[in-house]
């Protein structure tokens, strides 16, 4: 099956000899150094890379959280520093507001937009995570699983160009994980939504993107961009799934 | 999520030098209009008063010099109370701690009592005491007294269960037992007790002072200023009320948070 | 367990260092707790009746007893008690407004704490008693005196507590907040307000002790009415039981005051589940 060729948004996301340091008593520590990536729309891409390889600091560069960076990373043709609604993001904690419900939370960023167009949106995303019958829920009375399909729920209802997902499936146990990857794909389907996610799970990598960047640490720059031509579903027994998959723990030797 | 410590790290030394600076700017703006805007008054309201006189008076004015002898009086009562209150509260702290049966019998009327304000004492005190001595020295003692032994039981009470099994397991005798493992383990809470003690003790001792109105101390000199309408007098009696507090407050922090350290135990 | 172990260190009425004296046929904590105060009664009425000190020291526990009925039914506390709670209600509402708006402030903002703070805690050194005399010197005897008193009472505490419970928000959701581009209204009301409200609560609990403490003091020296000066003026007449009536009263509304506000509080914690 091909790249999905209607994505939801025409803008990619390139990233241009990206580079940051910290200053610790004076020296510069560089966390990024010239790192390049090209995100073409649609596509589901993972960055892969052990702890410590600045796969964290990426994306936050690329969320908005942190704005000082040299380099470039463009949103089609504008320039990322700062945070902005174009760009939705999962974090690894669900963080959804424990004393608001789950549409209340859904409905976050959606100040300013009318009372029909609101209750509307909540009621596509809600469909579309799976969570019907829980919107007036509370977050603790969700598992974990549930919790998380709720922020994705809440970011894809302000209609993102781009979705951000840092290590979204972290805290999960694995068999939620891997219920939740599928749930993931499904989502990313149906929204044709371009996303980006860092994962230490290389598995979960393959499964889901269309190419895998590498990334090395000390300082973090891609070491090797390996795409995944795989149709969907992907079986992960199957020999070219596991060859994808060895050439990726390869490529994370160093 | 090391990215986030790295990120303080950075911006904490460039940040520290601002803090200062700007902090600076209130206290010094106040203390300069405070010091300069009375003197460029045509009319001298005597109740604004510019900080050099306020500052000056302990040398210089007559009633002023009176603050050395009364402030020394202040500091022997406030010492002897306090240790009058700190060691009653220990002890009764200790007791109730330590023995089941006393907590249960004696906690409920301490928190009872406790609940009385602490200056709603001081009639009661000078019906028994009169106007001397022995009543302020009794409020100074009892200011101190309820902190200190309520956080010594706490202390006492709190102590992780792992510990107290342990002591039960090797079979520990009382006076071990009191010494190795409840002493220190309540330690902190001892500390902190003692801490909130002096404070309280400190504003009871002036605050006594200035209620009872009778004797000698800074207590005293603050009513009496007032009495004469004498605001800077009243001002510096209170500038050196917060002063000594303060100076109290740190000085016993600096000297016994590197014993609790040494302990391995976090104040 | 080995339940003999507990059973063990043997009654010398037990130092038992926080045991649960599970095995132990113990009488129920109730009347224990009663069992000293109903003591200190007995003997306190042994030395009344015997006149071994004079009624203005010690007023036999019965005396006091009346007293206290009688000041009840001719309304005498509760005039009192009602002027005494409206000062307090004033001074705590613009005490604690302020203290959570200077709060709010300092806990956004870095940079106006960096500019406040320094001048905040020296003037949070001055004790509540501290600024008594200056008032009384400024305003005189007034109302005001009084309101003002109370209000700096529980401004330093709510102030402190306002901003340290805007600080204590997690960081991961003020990122939440910024990155769903959230205004700050929309974040205050959404955010800031609830994630902060337990810690609030415990602030404005303390802010209240404070301001009742304030009170007190203010009434023993500056004031006609109220239940602090209702003890002042049992005392200028030698009527000790008129004193000792007074600090019951006082124990009793600081108590009832306290465990109100702690119901209210632990209500509130169950409702804001924890970050």
């Amino acid at each position: 099956m091909s790249l999905a060729t209607e994505a939801y948004s025409a803008r990619g996301l390139h990233i241009r000899g990206v580079g940051k340091s910290y200053r610790i008593e004076g020296s510069p520590l560089p966390v990024l150094q010239n790192v390049h990536l090209d995100i073409g729309p649609g596509e589901f891409v993972s960055i892969v890379g052990a702890s410590g390889c600045g796969k964290s600091t990426l994306l936050r560069l690329i969320i908005g959280l942190d704005a000082d960076y040299e380099g470039e990373i463009f949103l089609g043709g504008d320039r990322v520093a700062g945070p902005g609604r174009e760009r939705g993001v999962i974090f690894q904690d669900h963080r959804l507001f424990p004393w608001l419900t789950i549409e209340d939370n859904i409905a976050l960023g959606l100040e300013g937009l009318e009372a029909t167009e609101v209750r509307a949106r909540i009621a596509e995303n809600i469909e579309l995570v799976g969570l019907q019958g829980f919107e007036k829920a509370y977050p603790h009375q969700l598992s974990g699983g549930m919790a998380q399909r709720a922020a994705i729920a809440r970011a894809l209802a302000m209609k993102p160009e781009i979705l951000v997902l840092d290590e979204p499936l972290g805290a999960l146990d694995s068999l939620t994980r891997v219920r939740l990857q599928n749930e993931l794909f499904r989502i990313w389907r149906k929204s044709r939504m371009t996303m980006v996610m860092v994962t230490h799970d290389v598995e979960e990598a393959v499964y889901l993107s269309d190419k895998v960047a590498v990334m090395e640490p000390r300082p973090g720059r891609i070491k090797a961009t390996i795409p995944v031509r795989l149709g969907h579903p992907r079986l992960r027994a199957s020999a070219e799934f596991v060859d994808l998959r060895e050439q990726v723990y390869e490529a994370l030797q160093y | 999520m090391t990215d986030l410590t790295i990120e303080v790290a950075e911006r904490a030394p460039r940040r520290a030098t601002a803090r200062i600076w700007r902090g600076a700017v209130l206290p010094v703006v106040l203390l300069a209009a405070w010091a300069i805007v009375p003197h460029l008054l045509s009319v001298r309201h005597p109740l604004i008063v510019p900080l050099d006189e306020v500052l000056a008076s302990p040398f210089i004015d007559e009633s002023g010099r009176e603050i050395w002898a009364s402030l020394a009086q202040t500091l022997l009562r406030f010492f002897g109370g306090f240790a009058l209150g700190a060691v009653a509260g220990l002890a009764l702290g200790v007791l109730v701690g330590a023995s089941g049966l006393a907590d249960r019998l004696v906690s409920p009327s301490f928190n009872a009592v406790r609940q009385i304000a602490l200056f709603a004492w001081i009639p009661l005190l000078t019906a028994w005491f009169g106007n001397g001595e022995g009543s302020k020295l009794a409020f100074i003692a009892l200011s101190a007294f309820f902190p200190v032994a309520l956080n010594t039981h706490d202390g006492l009470r709190t102590i992780g269960r792992g510990y107290v099994e342990v002591a039960a397991v090797l079979k520990l005798p009382l006076r071990r037992r009191i010494l190795k493992l409840l002493l220190p383990g309540a330690l902190p809470s001892i500390f902190i007790g003692l801490q909130i003690g002096l404070i309280t003790a400190w504003l009871g001792t002036v605050g006594g002072e200035y209620m009872i109105g009778v004797g000698r101390g800074l207590g005293i000199f603050i009513a009496e200023a007032r009495g004469q309408f004498r605001m800077d007098l009243v001002l510096l009696g209170v500038i050196l009320l917060a002063l000594i507090g303060f100076v109290v407050n740190a000085g016993f922090r600096r000297l016994f948070e590197p014993l609790l350290r040494w302990q391995g135990v976090k104040p | 367990m080995n339940v003999r172990l507990l059973a063990a260190p043997r009654a010398s009425l037990g130092v038992r260092a926080g045991y649960q004296q599970i095995l132990r046929l113990r009488p129920p904590a109730a009347l224990l707790s009663l069992a000293l105060p109903v003591l200190v009664l007995a003997v306190w009425q042994v030395v009344a009746s015997r006149a071994l000190l004079p009624v203005q020291i010690l007023p036999p526990p019965a005396l006091v007893l009346n007293t206290l009925v009688e000041l009840t039914t001719s309304g005498e506390i509760f005039t009192n008690l009602q002027i005494s709670l409206w000062r307090i209600a004033l001074g705590i509402a613009i005490g604690c407004s302020l203290g959570l708006g200077l709060g709010t402030i300092m806990g956004l903002s870095r940079t106006a704490d960096d500019y406040v703070s320094p001048l905040f805690r020296a003037l949070a050194q001055v004790p509540s008693l501290g600024w008594v005399p200056i008032l009384i010197l400024i305003f005189g005897l007034d109302e005001t005196v009084k309101y003002l008193i109370i209000a700096k009472a529980c401004f330093v505490p709510t102030t402190i507590t306002m901003a340290e419970g805007i600080r204590n928000i997690p960081r991961s959701y003020k990122e939440v907040a910024v990155v769903l581009g959230l205004s700050r209204r929309a974040a205050i009301r959404k955010l800031i307000v609830p994630a902060a409200l337990p810690t609030i609560f415990g602030g404005l609990r303390l802010a209240f002790s404070h301001a009742w403490i304030a009170l007190i003091v203010v009434e023993m020296l500056a004031a006609q009415e109220g239940v602090g000066y209702m003890m002042v003026w049992g005392r200028t007449l030698f009527q000790t039981d008129i004193v000792i009536a007074g600090m019951i009263v006082i124990g009793v509304i600081g108590l009832a005051m306290d465990a109100g506000l702690r119901r209210l509080e632990r209500r509130l914690r169950r409702w804001a589940v924890p970050s």
